[in-house]
């Protein structure tokens, strides 16, 4: 037995335009946690894809278990290379059952028919294995995000997988969802299944990972030994400099008086309850709480993209109504969504109309809209917001998380809104590209403009804002102060308790 | 990469889909004139199983069933060996289905069944009616059939029907036929197990259009034919018997084209168009329904304004439009199948057979081809119009 | 010349469409030499009219991420109601705007049902086809209209050009009017927007439910346009119009690279697939193809556009890989 499980051998992979790698070579070792780090647009997505089949023109050769392999299609590696991958957003079909999605075209049969019998003890004798509290027979509908991901683990070990990639596995977790899913890293481990390892959270990798590679830019640039290595050298080799990688206010706060927004008795049912806050002139205001809870209820409510069933909203003390989010708009109200791939760009645009689509009316010329200020427009916030690569011309959709959140940025930056909501805004974000986001966000507050930031992560959310609202089940449980933040105190507020208990 | 091919899988299908019903409002005449002959021929052969021993009855029920073959009488031939027409019982209800009343020609239809009833009831002192009643559109087979169940379960007296097409009315018609209702095929659309088939003949109805353009021509010359999509029985025989009469009786008329307009009268101008282009001797086009004639006459028209050449344009069906444009001087002439008195006919049929009459199967109603110089002459003149007597 | 290839690359699909006319144009002249002249040309033009503005408005409700199969319903009312409206005498200009109007009118009624009432374009389409052929058939009573004056047929019939009649040049100038709303305007920019990603256009601050709305007026007033002129070509308004023509609409403007999710499309493209479609059935027709037959080759050739897509695809990328 081969003491390298994978072998990435010179692997390089071009795009139209663009060579995303570039001559890779490095190898993971069998039965180890091994992490693939490095920014957004790094090539680790491509990698991974390269090595469970999806992407089947590259060049180079990949080694499994000694055996050299090029697999047609993902099938082909589940199959034939007992090679998995647990998506970022798993793609299961929702009206089946996990046993039946676990299974998908390898179902167990008697004569025609499917063995339904079979299938489920197989399946549940899996989900026991990785101790999950919901069975075979439940629906997918019914299950959590964390659910899914398990069940998407279970698929890899129905499958025999003897490696197993997780990209992003925690991003939409909660934090208790999180700890089940190490326990289980930890158990395929013990089993002698390989976990290839793609995060952004660096406490996870540190926490789980045994050793990890650092890719930058398309280029291979070390592996390293978690035990030997610190935070700080693993951020320096990710982004090539030195970078803070906590949310932090580098300036003083800009927080006026003056109310700029104020939301009375918002409620929607089964969504909130109550809402009532007040946002003022150069405020950063967090937003904390549980997947789930309803703050990106909220926020679309207050943008008009959902209706409410009552509340009003004041802006600059007067009161405003606003029934879609064109009117939202023309108050000066912006939105970030939450998930960029389905809410936050036009799939089939380029970087220039991702950018101009709120604000087409400042590059008219007579009647029609001029598309040469349009690209100027585009450009000039390419530059500001440093955006990677430089081209207007560019699918936004092929761009990597950091660069697609700071083109909405940029058509947010391009209309006169002053007020700015932030639903997850450094979901899937590279840690450099985290940094600029946060620094921009400051520039916003000292020109003027208020914002609000909807987050998961405590440490963000404590670090950015100035004022934090706790939401728990759709109801508003705390209001803290700057000096007030404690992650005990927000996650006690979070999950329903109150301060003393 | 993925994501592409599956988008792309999506995109062939939704083409593929707007394919299918790209053609299918075209093709589903096809496949509906395809699936009414194998239903016919299924029923046929049930039939045929059930009725061994008749022989006479299993030939009818062949699906070979042509009334333009058979011996068919004429009413004036039917009133001469059969007598006064019975009565209806008092409370008499006639039911019919007719094909659909968005074309004119089947609105007069209407008018005969119930002008001739309303005067039956009127003269005769009776409580006598029929209920007509049409399918939604030519497309609407199935519509028509449960109108044909509806009546038939009311138990009415008789039935006439004019399907859409050679099958869609054969089961209901089964079931008549087993309840002992009388059923009668009027105009067009075979039915091959209706007992009866009262309506012109439509082969007849081309030849009396290729004589008349053959004489006009002298005999010589280049015509085309605009057909449209032969669902109908009725649409076939006028285009074979326009076909097959100058075959036999005028060698110098060439059919140089023959093509297909889907009845519409805006895609016979567009075909007349081309032709009038591509065959600069072009003397008549000929065509199945008069909606197209009028389509085709724009098209002459235009090209004897431009060259002064003028081409003959013959339709059928003899709609008011057809009149007025014949007065006009622009379509040449059609062939008049008279519906106001062809469903006068069939209903006089339809109470013979009710009143035990055993007519022939087959009753050829009159046609007559219109051109200008009787496009005045009223139509009881031209047939020579005798309202029925009764017993 | 780098501004060529940029050419070449933004209007691949239409120049793919007119390669594939230009082939067309050689396989029927070697059949039948007559096939290339300018009278064949000018029919081609002519016969791709009616469907043609037809499809351009449906390429609007297609961007949108919709589909109007009531177009040929819509087309027979305008039918039927301008016919009436000049065969009584009103001023050939006024009737045609009013038609132009109406059409507007009743495509805000598709827009209305599928945006306010939240229903699937194909379905609210579908019940407004028969809805509108009903209403048509009820302003006449199932009779045609007769006697339109001569005044309101040569506004469309009327040659200026040799062979070619006005209608022709109205599908040519709706056709850049339309190019350039699609392109230039706003709407048009919001109109990619919300056929690209609807939930993503409304993030944005996009009016949705207004620009499908206009989407389905444009393509309303567009089929008025083509009602009118087969009212003037040929005299007689018949409510019996324009049945089966929204497939025909469909077929021109995906021939023509129209994305059928919608966020992709030109009207270039759809007036040449609508000049494909007629090109082509002349030619069958001058070769005195069979009807049958015919249906045959145009359903090959729409599969065939539909498949093209994946082969520019692949040539797009082998291109870029040996650069």
């Amino acid at each position: 037995m081969k003491d390298n499980i994978v072998e990435i051998r010179h692997i390089s992979k071009t795009f139209p335009g663009a060579k995303v790698l570039d001559d890779i070579n490095f190898e993971i070792k069998r039965g180890e946690v091994h992490a693939l780090l490095g920014e957004n647009g790094a090539g680790k997505s491509t990698l991974l894809n390269i090595l469970h089949g999806i992407y089947d023109d590259y060049e180079g050769e990949i080694v499994l278990d000694g055996k050299s392999v090029h697999f047609k299609n993902p099938n082909d590696a589940i199959i034939n290379g007992k090679i998995s991958k647990v998506h970022q957003e798993t793609n299961a079909i929702k009206d089946l059952t996990v046993g039946q999605n676990v299974t998908l075209g390898y179902e167990p049969v008697k004569g025609l028919f499917v063995d339904y019998k079979k299938l489920n003890k197989r399946v549940n004798e899996i989900l026991d294995e990785l101790k999950c509290g919901f069975r075979s027979e439940t629906r997918v509908m019914d299950l959590t995000a964390g659910e899914m991901q398990m069940m998407a683990i279970t698929k890899a070990l129905f499958h025999n997988s003897i490696v197993i990639s997780l990209d992003e596995p925690t991003a939409s977790l909660t934090t208790r969802e999180t700890e089940t899913l190490f326990k289980v890293i930890e158990k395929l481990k013990s089993q002698g299944i390989t976990v290839i390892y793609v995060s952004h959270r660096l406490e996870e990798v540190f926490r789980i990972c045994d050793r990890a590679t650092i890719l930058r830019d398309g280029h291979y640039i070390t592996t390293l030994d978690i035990a030997d290595t610190t935070k700080e050298e693993l951020i320096k080799n990710m982004v090539g400099r030195e970078v803070s990688s906590v949310a932090s206010r580098l300036k003083p706060s800009c927080v006026k008086d003056e109310v700029v927004l104020k939301v009375e008795n918002f409620n929607s049912h089964g969504k909130f309850k109550d809402i009532n806050f007040e946002l003022h002139k150069g405020e950063i205001l967090g937003f904390s709480g549980l997947v789930g809870s309803g703050r990106t209820e909220v926020m679309r409510a207050i943008f008009g993209a959902d209706k409410k069933d009552s509340g009003t909203l004041y802006l600059h003390g007067k009161q405003i109504n606003i029934k879609n989010s064109n009117d939202a708009l023309k108050n000066g109200i912006g939105l970030l969504p939450e998930d960029r791939k389905t809410q936050g760009f036009m799939t089939l645009s380029t970087n220039i109309d991702n950018v101009a689509v709120s604000s087409l009316e400042k590059y008219m010329k007579g009647f029609f809209v001029d598309n040469g200020k349009k690209l100027d427009n585009c450009n000039h916030f390419i530059k500001e917001l440093d955006v990677h690569p430089p081209r207007a011309d560019y699918l936004t959709k092929n761009m990597s998380g950091g660069n697609q959140q700071k083109i909405i940025i940029a058509r947010w930056l391009s209309t006169n809104a002053d007020i700015i909501i932030f639903d997850e805004p450094t979901k899937g974000v590279d840690v450099a590209a985290k940094a600029e986001i946060y620094r921009l966000m400051e520039e916003m507050v000292a020109e003027g403009k208020s914002l609000i930031v909807v987050s998961s992560e405590l440490p963000e959310v404590m670090g950015i804002s100035d004022r934090i609202i706790v939401m728990c089940e759709g109801c508003q449980k705390a209001e803290l102060k700057r000096e007030e933040f404690e992650e005990k105190t927000i996650l006690t507020y979070a999950i329903g308790g109150d301060k003393n208990e | 990469m993925m994501r592409k091919k599956l988008a792309g899988a999506l995109l062939a299908t939704a083409m593929l889909s707007a394919l299918l019903m790209g053609c299918s409002s075209q093709q589903a005449e096809t496949e509906a004139a395809a699936e009414a002959q194998t239903t016919a021929q299924a029923e046929a052969s049930a039939d045929e199983a059930e009725a061994e021993e008749t022989e006479a009855e299993t030939e009818e029920a062949s699906g070979e069933f042509n009334p333009d073959n058979e011996d068919g009488v004429s009413i004036e031939e039917v009133r001469e060996e059969f007598g006064a027409t019975p009565l209806p019982a008092d409370g008499t209800t006639v039911g019919v289905v007719a094909k659909q009343f968005q074309n004119e020609f089947w609105r007069i239809f209407k008018d005969g069944y119930e002008a001739s009833a309303e005067k039956i009831a009127a003269d005769q002192g009776i409580d006598f009616t029929v209920d007509v009643q049409a399918a939604q559109s030519e497309t609407d087979e199935t519509g028509q059939l449960a109108i044909l169940n509806n009546m038939v379960n009311k138990q009415y007296a008789a039935v006439l029907c004019s399907p859409i097409s050679d099958g869609n009315l054969v089961p209901g018609i089964e079931t008549a036929n087993e309840q002992g209702i009388p059923t009668v095929n009027v105009n067009d659309g075979l039915i091959a197990n209706a007992d009866y088939f009262v309506g012109p003949r439509a082969y007849q109805n081309g030849e009396l259009a290729a004589e008349w353009i053959s004489e006009k021509l002298g005999g010589e010359g280049q015509v085309a034919i605009v057909i449209g999509m032969p669902k109908a029985f009725a649409a076939r025989q006028r285009t074979l018997g326009f076909e097959e009469w100058c075959a036999a009786n005028a060698p110098g008329i060439e059919i140089v084209a023959k093509q297909n307009a889907d009845w519409d009268r805006q895609k016979s101008k567009e075909l007349a168009q081309n032709w009038i282009t591509q065959y600069p001797d072009l003397k008549a086009i000929f065509c199945n329904n008069d909606g197209m004639a009028l389509g085709v006459v724009e098209a002459t028209e235009e090209y004897k304004e431009e060259t002064g050449k003028d081409i003959l344009v013959v339709g059928v069906d003899g709609i008011g439009e057809a009149y007025d444009s014949i007065r006009a001087g622009k379509l040449d002439a059609t062939i008049d199948s008279f519906p106001y008195y062809m469903s006068q006919i069939a209903l006089e049929c339809g109470l013979r057979v009710m009143g035990g009459q055993e007519l022939p199967r087959v009753v050829w109603t009159p046609q007559a081809l219109i051109d200008s110089t009787n496009v005045d002459t009223p139509a009881e003149e031209i047939i020579n119009w005798v309202d029925t007597s009764f017993e | 010349m780098s501004s060529l290839k940029e050419f070449i690359n933004k209007k691949q699909r239409e120049l793919v469409v007119v390669v594939a006319i230009v082939l067309l144009t050689i396989v029927f002249t070697a059949l039948y030499p007559a096939y290339f002249s300018w009278n064949t040309f000018t029919q081609i033009l002519q016969q791709a009219t009616i469907n043609g503005i037809i499809a351009i408005g449906m390429t609007f409700a297609i961007i949108s991420g919709g589909i109007d199969l009531s177009v040929g319903s819509v087309f027979a009312i305008i039918i039927v109601a301008v016919g009436t409206f000049t065969a009584g005498g009103l001023n050939p200009i006024i009737a045609a705007v009013i038609g132009a109007a109406l059409g507007g009118v009743i495509g805000s009624i598709n827009g209305f049902l599928i945006t306010k009432m939240n229903l699937q374009p194909f379905i609210a389409t579908l019940g407004t086809m028969s809805v509108f052929r009903g209403v048509a058939y009820v302003i006449t009573g199932g009779w045609p209209v007769l006697n339109i004056p001569d005044s309101f047929r040569d506004m469309f019939n009327h040659k200026i050009v040799q062979g070619v009649p006005n209608s022709v040049i109205l599908m040519l100038i709706l056709a850049v009017i339309m190019g350039v709303i699609l392109n230039k305007t706003r709407f048009g920019n919001y109109l990619y927007s919300v056929g690209g990603n609807e939930e993503a256009a409304k993030l944005s601050g996009v009016n949705v439910d207004r620009t499908k709305i206009m989407g389905y007026v444009i393509c309303g007033v567009c089929a008025a346009f083509a009602g009118m002129v087969m009212l003037a070509s040929l005299g007689t308004g018949e409510p019996a119009a324009g049945q089966g023509y929204e497939l025909d609409a469909i077929a021109a403007a995906a021939i023509g690279g129209t994305r059928m999710a919608g966020g992709k499309g030109t009207i270039l493209g759809t007036v040449l697939g609508a000049i494909l479609l007629s090109a082509l059935k002349i030619g069958m027709i001058l070769l005195n193809v069979d009807t049958f037959y015919q249906y045959i080759a145009t359903g090959v050739i729409i599969v065939l556009a539909a498949y093209f897509e994946f082969i520019q695809d692949k040539v797009t990328k082998m291109m870029a890989k040996n650069k």
